[in-house]
């Protein structure tokens, strides 16, 4: 029984590191792995000049302004890029359904690693760049901050996962989630953070996972942001509720996948 | 020898959605299949065999049923599962990762027996749908499998190709098994030691081969497929004529053409999809042919030299060359015409005339062996335009 787990986990992993390397080849064939890295950045340059331009003051006194925005924008380009690509992540890939072991959930994994890759390089990228251009290094809790990215791609994947299944019953679906990921994208706080908004929204955001991934992005990654309002529980249960539902819903719709 | 069986179906139930309904398309098809067994699956065009083949690869899932697989399996090689926008040799290299084989040397063996030349490193989209198929059948050679499933694949070659897929299926049958789905029934009996027939639903499975022929001739004799086609004849040119229509079913042409040059008869279609070996299988002829300047391929059943040459991007057509018609004298072939993948077929003979002639189509179906009343036979007389 374990020679046979560890077959089926190696066969699973060549088939994975196979479909990660075909993606590879089929986006960053030529010269589009630079669109590849080059898009996130300029999103992220866009919104920091569009942010500079409006208003010049940081939500919180003594972060930069481009450093609060890009802490937030890259954790949830993470998630939002992560959830799209997987949502279509069958749809993109059923020709190779003919092989036996390959499963949807594997072409979700390559994706998600695959996405998830890019952003993290983006991510180290322009940490390196700030620690270039002079400015030091400075986290509250690096590790914190790997594992809150870490957890939005994982959200990602779940909520990919579990939307690309239903998007085989109801395929409206599948252009829908891209515009609520979106949604989710503006308001869980990339241009602002749960300490700084007030009242009823404050309450609201309080009990938005999101939200609570990004404060534990900001507050891992500014030592002088406090961390009165971050509910790690949330996260941890959404993020569980999030997969598990994804993996059943990907087992359960294997053979529907697999049925035309 | 009763060994373990390596696959066993049991009631196996597929259907599809269609606009009126779902459409059954497997009734309950049991199968057992043992060791060294090389089984061919016929059945007429949409009988469900590519659906079954795929169920019994795992490709496609059925609705109800029990299957169990023992031993490595390859997937139901046809041409699909292909990324069109990688090369071949990316291709190629997904797959022997997947099947955890040695990459260097599927690559290698893959692009030699498929003989792709310098599309082997050209991106997928650029394939005729002959070329993905040889590209298919030779990956899976390259994959030691302890039973190959071939969906159709040995015909989208030409007649060489095919002989080098039989010889390497007779190389492997040792230590290997077959499931081989064909319309053709001369390639499953060529190939396999048993023998199925596909029809309404259900699975017959027959050791015999005379049993079978005589079940798969029954099914051929009762099908009825609608004539939908518009046959017309075009001349253009100083020494064309063209006929061109659209059918599902297998068609006789018969050819007749006097005047001293040459005739020379092709077909294919206009969809992409190359001339099928299967499109002349049926073919007679009582003529002497003409070999011309281009590569051969000898069909082993008929005698007819078909060379098979690339029209363009679209269409791969294969011609046959007729001998050289010495002057007054009638020289006649037939041939038949089964397109399994496409609607739309075109047929033509070209005159190459030293002087006045005439050609003359005659279409019909032979395995009813009359021809339908909507069908008339159709003549060109060439004498007008040949000089």
């Amino acid at each position: 029984m374990v020679g046979t787990t560890r077959r089926a986990l190696y066969i699973q992993f060549k088939v994975i590191s196979a479909l990660i390397k075909r993606e590879m080849n089929t986006r960053m064939g030529h010269l589009s792995w630079v669109w590849l890295l080059l898009e996130p950045i300029l999103h992220c340059a866009v919104l920091v000049v569009l942010f500079e331009v409006l208003r010049r003051r940081s939500p919180i006194p003594g972060i930069d302004p481009a450093e609060f925005m890009l802490t937030g924008i890259l954790p949830m380009l993470i998630y939002m890029r992560t959830a799209n690509q997987v949502l279509h992540a069958t749809d993109s890939n059923k020709a190779l359904l003919v092989y036996l072991q390959v499963t949807p959930l594997d072409f979700a994994i390559a994706r998600a690693l695959l996405e998830m890759g890019v952003l993290f390089f983006v991510c180290f990228g322009l940490l390196g760049v700030k620690w270039l251009l002079g400015s030091a290094l400075e986290f509250a809790d690096l590790l914190g901050v790997i594992l809150a990215c870490l957890t939005l791609g994982l959200m990602g994947l779940g909520v990919g996962l579990a939307a690309g299944a239903a998007s085989l019953y109801v395929p409206w679906l599948g252009r829908v989630i891209p515009y609520i990921n979106r949604f989710i994208y503006l308001t869980s706080g990339v241009f602002f953070t749960i300490q700084n908004v007030n009242g009823e929204y404050r309450r609201i955001l309080l009990w938005s996972p999101f939200a609570q991934a990004l404060e534990w992005v900001r507050t891992s990654y500014f030592p002088i942001m406090s961390r009165e309002f971050l509910n790690l529980n949330l996260v941890f249960l959404t993020l569980t509720a999030m997969l598990c539902t994804g993996l059943l819903a990907e087992r359960a719709t294997r053979a529907e996948a697999r049925s035309h | 020898m009763t060994a373990v069986p390596f696959l066993v179906l049991e009631g196996i139930r597929k259907s599809y959605p269609t606009p009126h309904g779902r459409h059954l398309v497997l009734k309950g098809v049991d199968l057992v299949m043992r060791a060294g067994e090389r089984l061919g699956i016929c059945g007429l065009n949409g009988a469900g065999k590519s659906t079954l083949i795929g169920i019994i690869g795992g490709a496609i899932s059925a609705d109800h049923g029990r299957i169990v697989r023992r031993g490595r399996m390859s997937w139901p090689v046809g041409g699909g599962g292909f990324h069109s926008s990688l090369t071949g040799y990316q291709n190629v290299r997904f797959i022997a990762e997947i099947f955890g084989a040695d990459v260097k040397k599927v690559a290698a063996f893959a692009e030699e027996f498929s003989e792709l030349g310098k599309f082997f490193h050209l991106p997928m989209r650029t394939y005729s749908s002959g070329m993905k198929g040889r590209l298919a059948f030779a990956v899976s050679m390259a994959i030691d499998f302890d039973t190959y499933l071939v969906d159709e694949g040995l015909g989208a070659g030409d007649m060489r190709f095919y002989e080098r897929c039989r010889e390497a299926i007779e190389a492997k049958k040792e230590r290997s098994n077959f499931v081989v789905v064909s319309h053709s029934m001369p390639t499953i009996e060529e190939l396999c030691n048993r023998y199925a027939l596909l029809h309404n639903g259900k699975l017959q499975v027959f050791e015999e081969l005379t049993a079978a022929q005589e079940a798969f001739a029954a099914v051929f004799s009762t099908e009825k497929v609608p004539f939908r086609n518009l046959w017309k004849i075009e001349t253009s040119g100083a020494v064309q004529a063209r006929v061109t229509g659209d059918t599902e079913d297998t068609l006789d042409v018969a050819l007749t053409a006097t005047g001293p040059g040459r005739v020379i008869a092709y077909w294919g279609n206009s969809t992409g999809t190359s001339a099928r070996r299967d499109d002349i299988w049926r073919a007679e002829c009582d003529a002497d042919f003409l070999v011309g300047d281009r590569d051969m391929i000898v069909s082993r059943w008929t005698g007819l030299i078909a060379v098979e040459r690339d029209y363009g991007a679209t269409s791969l057509a294969s011609e046959v060359y007729p001998r050289s018609i010495e002057s007054g004298e009638p020289m006649s072939a037939e041939f038949a015409v089964a397109h399994a993948e496409t609607r739309y077929l075109h047929l033509g003979v070209r005159l190459e005339l030293g002087g006045p002639g005439t050609v003359t189509f005659r279409i019909g179906r032979p395995h009813l062996e009359r021809r339908p009343a909507a069908l008339p036979d159709m003549t060109a007389s060439l004498s007008e335009v040949a000089t």
